[in-house]
């Protein structure tokens, strides 16, 4: 009971601090002046924030936990002790670097293969970005990004916590570049990224570009850099999606043909561009 | 020039609460390494390696012998302000965070689309148990300080 009171008071704490943090950006900075707060699909994004902190969370760790202890069990002893005899520093750097080249390229055939596409597309139905739309994203989706990004150090058995402090920076950045904010930072957006950047991956077109995870130098390295000095026209994807959360959740998992079937049945709204 | 002023302000603060943020998930604010040890000595240091459960488990036993190992036991305890509730608490509590030592989340990267903010292994740092807890360490250590000093 505890435990569930604990989860219940993180994830009102988390929405809470995250509201203070991007509401007054958005507000006066705004991308799409005329988007509100309380925008269409506001309580659908909110389902998937609370589904990810309350329900999925747990599922995603758990996953990681189990992947990251069989990969450590597999690892010979010798490349581990010869990772770790490495500075510091340059551990740390081989884990970013690694986890960015990896996540970049899961990330492009995310939007290339189409099984792949099935469950990363619900993160890309949102038709209005902010700081809550971030946060749609289906859990098998989570495990496949998550999973991949932590990879790395997985592998090379690097303690994470050492990075606690870069691990939070590019937490909270990933959901500001989706944010409905507008704030043009010049050359240091090719580091850091920036929501200008990110809002053209989610333009209409499922191959537009900037797949990188924060920082845009892999786009920049492999071509897929676009920065156009407006903000797209549209977001969202060209396929029907469910307006509700559990459509949403149950529609990649199963057949074209039976998603139809029972949305037709139980009359599930799905909505098109 | 009021728009430049709200411009302003909002930037600050945005950039300031996320300086905050990123220095509380680094353990650099709050109670997992902003908090207060004491030494042998009784002197106050600040640590950043040592967990909670250990400095939590010392001032236990630095409280638990104090009193008695001094003259002046009931004034020590009126000048603490020592309450045995909170001390049971206290113990309590210190039983309950030993047993999750070895269930302690590790850190992992977030995705490029969202992030957990508060974890759960950190969340009870915005209990008022906690913040009670902390202060009845910051004005225990305090004064043991200063007697040892005196
Ligand atoms: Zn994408």
């Amino acid at each position: 009971m505890e435990y569930i009171w604990d989860m219940l008071e993180a994830t009102g704490i988390s929405l809470l601090f995250l509201a203070i943090v991007f509401v007054p950006m958005e507000l006066v900075f705004p991308a799409k002046r005329n988007q509100k707060i309380f925008r269409p699909n506001w309580i659908l994004d909110l389902c998937f924030f609370l589904g990810q902190y309350l329900l999925w969370s747990g599922l995603v760790i758990w996953t990681l936990d189990y992947f990251s202890e069989y990969l450590s069990s597999i690892i010979p002893l010798v490349f581990k002790h010869l990772v770790q005899s490495q500075a510091w520093y340059l551990q740390a750097f081989e884990v970013i670097f690694f986890s960015d080249l990896i996540i970049y390229w899961a990330h492009r055939l995310q939007h290339r293969v189409n099984f792949l596409w099935r469950f990363h597309k619900v993160h890309h139905s949102a038709r209005h970005l902010d700081w809550l739309a971030a946060h749609r994203e289906h859990p098998l989706d989570s495990i496949y990004t998550v999973g991949l990004i932590n990879l790395p150090a997985f592998i090379l058995g690097f303690p994470l916590e050492t990075l606690a402090v870069v691990i939070a920076f590019r937490g909270i950045w990933a959901i500001y570049i989706h944010s409905n904010v507008r704030l043009p930072v010049g050359p240091l957006r090719m580091l850091i990224g920036a929501p200008e950047l990110h809002h053209w991956h989610h333009d209409m077109d499922r191959d537009a570009g900037n797949y990188a995870n924060i920082s845009p130098l892999m786009d920049i390295i492999f071509g897929t850099y676009i920065c156009p000095d407006k903000e797209p026209e549209r977001f969202g994807i060209k396929e029907k999606t469910p307006d509700n959360y559990v459509g949403q959740l149950v529609e990649p998992m199963l057949p074209k043909r039976t998603w139809k079937r029972i949305s037709k049945r139980f009359k599930i709204l799905e909505s098109e561009r | 020039m009021k728009k430049r002023l709200i411009q302003g302000f909002t930037l600050v603060s945005f950039l300031t609460l996320i300086v905050l943020f990123v220095a509380y998930k680094g353990g650099f604010i709050g109670r997992s390494s902003d908090y207060l040890h004491i030494d042998p000595n009784g002197t106050v240091i600040k640590n950043n390696q040592e967990d909670s459960v250990t400095i939590l488990d010392t001032v236990i036993r630095e409280e638990a012998l104090m009193p008695s190992s001094k003259s002046m036991i009931i004034s020590d305890q009126a000048k603490f302000k020592f309450d045995s509730t909170i001390y049971h608490k206290l113990i309590e509590e210190y039983h309950r965070k030993e047993g999750e030592e070895n269930k302690k989340q590790k850190v992992y990267m977030y995705s490029s689309k969202s992030g957990y903010v508060i974890d759960r292994d950190r969340e009870s740092l915005w209990k008022s148990n906690d913040s009670m807890l902390i202060e009845y360490l910051k004005r225990g250590a305090t004064d043991s300080t200063d007697k040892k000093n005196n």
